[in-house]
């Protein structure tokens, strides 16, 4: 075996240009798949982001009839804890069970501010701003002023609404909205910070302000709309399910309240696998294509030493040992090619998680707020990306190298040494 | 004449290394060419969502409304006057005017409340323009002058309607007061376009022009051409509007689809990414060919060289058998596309059988998606592979030929 791996890195040097070429070819689709994985990670782990930290959380506990009508933002299916107790105590209760480690609640309510002759339509989050920082990290978010505290009536804004409404941090404000009852109210609030988000639509509808400071304007108290269950890792949210249920179908005798999965229970995710399905058909299809150049190769290496073959076979080498010697020629190209595809792949989405793409022109008029899309992409430089390409590239090389592998290793002595 | 004949005859030596650097050619050309036509079919889609759904073909407008249409104002409105109807009347091509009012409403079921577009239609004309009609899931459509809605069948759902319940719609008329519109739902609507489905309220216009106490006024006239003919239309219109001295201005359904075609754009700009990597491998499969064939063949170089041919000659020799490879390459991509393409335009491909409602997403895709011909993009990609293998084969065939005579025939 080691006589053969020798012999086979020799042959490779026996034409320099013959064989980097091939290894080039390997190289430039090997680029090109670490580099479009990282970009299609990016984009994924950022929407993925977004929808945990503005819809979904890692599982979310809401009240069943409110699924249905959550783009009302109605406020008649809100959740009061087990059996009417308020959400604290549920909260707290969430909190023991094993793996949940933060819950986040929050109040989506619609309300709209009068401006002169229009009506200007928003969405307010009534937050706990202990809770929301430990998880969205809002606070890295705010560019002016600071957030919002407990039990004083104070707001913070998307920079675009507050432009919409032409106030500025420090301003007051009059905000509308109905209570569940029925009633149409306006409370006023003093504005202490301006919030940037990178998303359009939320910046341009979304005000947070204090829980309970919502809860009593609404005349809701103990109740919010949803509370997001934050686990250690996202991945693993569905195994902290049955805990969950176990504490659901003791405490809660109704059996109105659902929890939602990030990963499962939204379409949206549904589609991202399937797109992520075709674009591994297609990192296939591009090192397929390169693998026909390293093929087209190796046949004329195989032509071109016919007589050794056959001088080799002659002296005892078996059939298979020859299939061995050749897939391991294309084998070592494999390794070359996507060894330097890996590296220069590598470093071109070092690159780009740094500066980033931007796709704002692009999307500008795009209502990006259904898709939650960042404007600006940021490629994934990890080393999961890095080994599985050139683990694929090797691969799908190797497995291609048999083809004329194999036809050398057909070749009978005798008639191969009669070829001149 | 003599180099280009040997190069064709070169080209028929390695018939197995050449067919499989014609199959890098072809495979990546089919690639391309069928996500082009999958991509051109969403556009594609897309665009006739637009225009038989939203905006019609052309759309004439106030111009200080077109800017602020977005908002939905009830300033700036076309009053319809006998100047407006003849000079419509007067416009060939023409198949069909629905004039409409639009205007921002909430409506409430008793419970909740959701904003939505209202629409003021005349059924009988709008029907001309538009395809809606032929969406109706459950009861019918209005006449004028009847207290009746017709909605689409999510908004239905959201809203726990059905056919005969009465709606309110709180809108604020041209004076901002407030003022509702009690209505009884006709009908539901499932059309291909999510807006629709989503958040539109269709009312007989008589009944919304009364409650927004507008007179006789219309947002804006869509109407329906034969496609290609919006430009000439367009002229047309705007040359009568200007003799009678109204101040209007006829839009093409391509000035309100802006961020639709962005969106294609930037999605062209992607697969332009990867046509030019597939290229590039192809490129790299040429010149690949090229020196193993040099290499497989010094010897014979070093012989013509010593016969007295010259460098350029035998350069010229590998490039017209790197051409050839093109050229073949070239055809077979477009014939392998062109049946893919024939496949995939006539059949299509359901989102519906992955399991997905694409209207979800606001993408206006229901059911299935079909390819689209994009005649230009093969006659383009064959020019682009001949182009491409000769240029690609000029360096190593310069480098084969380069070779000292005396070494190249000593190599054995």
């Amino acid at each position: 075996m080691k006589f053969l791996w020798n012999l086979a890195k020799k042959n490779l040097a026996r034409s320099r240009i013959r064989t980097s070429i091939s290894a080039i070819a390997i190289a430039v689709a090997i680029i090109a798949v670490v580099f479009a994985r990282g970009l299609i990670s990016g984009m994924i782990d950022s929407t993925f982001e977004n929808h945990i930290n503005y819809n979904a959380g890692h599982i979310r506990v809401i009240d069943k009839e409110y699924k249905l009508k959550e783009r009302l933002l109605s406020l008649n299916y809100a959740l009061d804890g087990f059996n009417g107790k308020g959400y604290s105590e549920m909260s707290e209760k969430l909190k023991l069970v094993e793996g949940v480690k933060q819950v986040v609640p929050r109040l989506k309510f619609g309300a709209v501010v009068s401006m002169e002759d229009e009506l200007v339509g928003m969405m307010g989050w009534g937050v706990n701003p202990t809770e929301e920082i430990a998880f969205t990290k809002i606070d890295e978010k705010i560019i002016e002023g600071r957030m919002v505290e407990l039990g004083s009536r104070e707001i913070i804004m998307g920079a675009g609404l507050l432009e919409k409404l032409n106030r500025e941090v420090g301003d007051k404000v009059t905000i509308l909205y109905t209570t569940p009852f029925g009633s149409f109210k306006g409370s006023t609030f003093q504005i202490v910070g301006k919030v940037h988000n990178t998303i359009q639509m939320l910046d341009d509808t979304i005000f947070y302000l204090p829980l309970d400071q919502a809860q009593r304007i609404l005349e809701m108290s103990g109740e919010v709309t949803e509370l997001l269950l934050i686990t250690s890792n996202q991945y693993k949210a569905a195994s902290v399910l049955p805990g969950l249920n176990a504490l659901f179908s003791q405490e809660d005798k109704t059996g109105k309240y659902i929890l939602q999965v990030w990963n499962k229970d939204y379409e949206l995710i549904g589609l991202f696998e399937i797109v992520t399905k075709i674009y591994n058909f297609v990192y296939i299809f591009i090192i397929m294509l390169a693998c026909f150049v390293l093929v087209n190769t190796l046949i004329m290496i195989v032509n071109e030493r016919t007589r050794e073959i056959g001088m080799m076979s002659a002296l005892g080498l078996r059939s298979r040992e020859i299939l061995y010697l050749f897939t391991m020629e294309g084998a070592i190209i494999g390794i070359i090619g996507s060894a330097i595809g890996t590296v220069l792949g590598g470093i071109l989405t070092k690159v780009f998680s740094v500066i980033g793409i931007d796709y704002s022109a692009a999307m500008e008029g795009m209502s990006s707020g259904d898709f939650l899309l960042e404007p600006i992409y940021y490629t994934v430089f990890s080393l999961e990306n890095l080994v599985f390409c050139f683990v694929l590239g090797v691969i799908v090389v190797t497995i291609a190298c048999i083809i004329p592998a194999r036809k050398a290793a057909k070749l009978e002595p005798t008639e191969a040494l009669r070829q001149i | 004449m003599f180099s280009f004949k040997l190069g064709l005859k070169n080209l028929t030596r390695q018939k197995r290394r050449n067919i499989i650097t014609i199959m890098v050619i072809a495979f990546a050309f089919f690639g391309y060419l069928f996500m082009d036509s999958v991509m051109g079919g969403m556009e594609e889609m897309s665009f006739s969502n637009i225009k038989n759904y939203d905006t019609g073909n052309i759309q004439v407008v106030h111009p200080e409304y077109w800017k602020d249409r977005e908002k939905l104002p009830l300033e700036n409105l076309i009053y319809l006057n006998q100047d407006l109807e003849e000079s419509i009347k007067n416009t060939d091509g023409l198949l069909g005017v629905s004039p409409e009012l639009r205007f921002k409403a909430n409506l409430n079921n008793g419970i909740d409340e959701v904003a939505v577009l209202g629409l003021g239609i005349f059924p009988e004309q709008y029907n001309e323009v538009f395809d809606s009609q032929n969406y109706i899931f459950e009861g019918s459509m209005f006449a004028p002058g009847e207290s009746k809605a017709v909605i689409g069948v999510k908004l239905a759902e959201l809203m726990d309607l059905k056919v005969n319940d009465y709606i309110t719609l709180l809108v604020r008329t041209k004076e901002e007061t407030f003022n509702t519109i009690d209505v009884e739902i006709s009908g539901l609507l499932n059309a291909p376009n999510p807006m629709i489905n989503n958040g539109i309220v269709f009312i007989p216009l008589d009944i919304a022009q009364q409650a927004l106490n507008v007179g006789n006024e219309v947002s804006l006239l869509a109407m329906k051409t034969a496609s290609g003919d919006e430009d000439k239309i367009t002229r047309a219109l705007m040359d009568g509007f200007k003799n009678k001295n109204l101040d209007l201005q006829a839009y093409s359904w391509r000035e309100s689809a802006e961020s639709v075609i962005a969106l294609s754009t930037a999605k062209k700009s992607g697969a332009g990414t990867i046509l030019s990597v597939v290229l590039l491998i192809g490129m790299i499969g040429i010149i690949n060919n090229v020196i193993l064939s040099a290499l497989e063949r010094t010897g014979e170089i070093g012989m013509m060289k010593a016969l007295g041919m010259r460098e350029w000659e035998i350069v010229f020799v590998f490039m017209v058998e790197a051409t050839g490879i093109g050229i073949l390459g070239g055809l077979a991509g477009c014939l392998i596309g062109f049946a893919g393409v024939g496949l995939m335009a006539k059949y299509g491909v359901g989102f519906s059988a992955m399991g997905l409602d694409m209207s979800e997403f606001g993408i206006p895709i229901l059911d299935k998606i079909y390819g689209t011909w994009n005649v230009p993009a093969f006659s383009f990609l064959f020019i682009l592979s001949v182009i491409v293998a000769l240029l690609s084969s000029i360096v190593p065939a310069y480098w084969a030929a380069h070779k000292d005579p005396v070494k190249a025939i000593y190599h054995r």
